[in-house]
């Protein structure tokens, strides 16, 4: 089913499963997916969500965390003590990586019981579903992130409800705003 | 430096805080392999350079890592 995903789309649906895994989920979900989507510094969806004010960052903090542990964080305190300047670390990452990189980058350790490639939950399928028939619809052969955003809109989901309208916008302003990035980038 | 040195034996002394140093550390050191194996492959590093810089083998850093590259891997 994915082989007409556009490299960007396919980083998409990398960043939501590695999310889905760093916040402990054992289901790859709609919020995991729109945070892929906003993760990407491409045009056809990072640059809508960028321009209504929707980040990875802002999604991130919205998404549930399943039990939570000690070790899932950095304690820069708990380093300071054995002599580690964790905020020095920090700088140096992101002279390379780019501001926010550090705090961002995934932990591939495998929870014990737990897949790295959590399987998608129901919703999340039926986003995919709708995000061919946009592209379908469209006459579009490759399927970029935006047409993956559509999907997500197009699914009424109350988590990409939500962040929608926390940013002021509407799902229906979001999908012109797609359409109209995507006629540009082609 | 002399705070340096205060928290030092405060980590010495608190067996709490110093478990929670190795839990962060092994955590820091995660995200920074990450960081560094995509920026190896996006250059263009093999699996076994990366491999051999990180005293690992091959098959466990590509098993580990290879979701990511793989995006790029099959695209091109």
């Amino acid at each position: 089913m994915f082989e007409h995903f556009t490299e960007g789309a396919r980083a998409a649906l990398v960043e939501a499963q590695d999310v889905a895994v760093e916040l402990g989920a054992t289901h790859l979900g709609v919020g995991h997916l729109l945070y892929g989507c906003a993760e990407g510094r491409e045009e056809t969806a990072g640059r809508p969500l960028r321009d209504s004010g929707i980040t990875a960052a802002s999604i991130h903090k919205l998404l549930p965390r399943v039990d939570e542990q000690p070790a899932a964080r950095v304690d820069p305190q708990a380093l300071h003590a054995i002599g580690i300047d964790y905020e020095g670390v920090r700088a140096a990452v992101e002279e390379t990586f780019g501001p926010g990189s550090l705090e961002a980058a995934p932990d591939r350790r495998v929870p014990p019981g737990r897949s790295r490639k959590p399987p998608f939950t129901p919703e999340a399928k039926q986003a995919l579903e709708l995000t061919l028939r946009v592209a379908r619809e469209l006459h579009h052969k490759r399927i970029t992130p935006g047409h993956l955003l559509l999907g997500l809109l197009r699914l009424d989901d109350d988590f990409v409800v939500k962040v929608v309208e926390q940013s002021g916008t509407t799902t229906a302003g979001l999908s012109s705003a797609i359409l109209a990035s995507m006629s540009t980038a082609a | 430096m002399a705070s340096m040195d205060i928290a030092v034996g405060a980590g010495s002394n608190d067996p709490a805080i110093g478990l929670r140093a190795v839990a962060s550390l092994r955590r820091l050191a995660e995200q920074l392999e990450s960081l560094q194996v995509d920026r190896a492959r996006d250059l263009g590093w093999s699996w076994s350079q990366i491999a051999a810089e990180l005293g690992v083998s091959k098959q466990a850093v590509h098993q580990k890592h290879g979701a990511r590259a793989g995006v790029t891997e099959r695209s091109q």
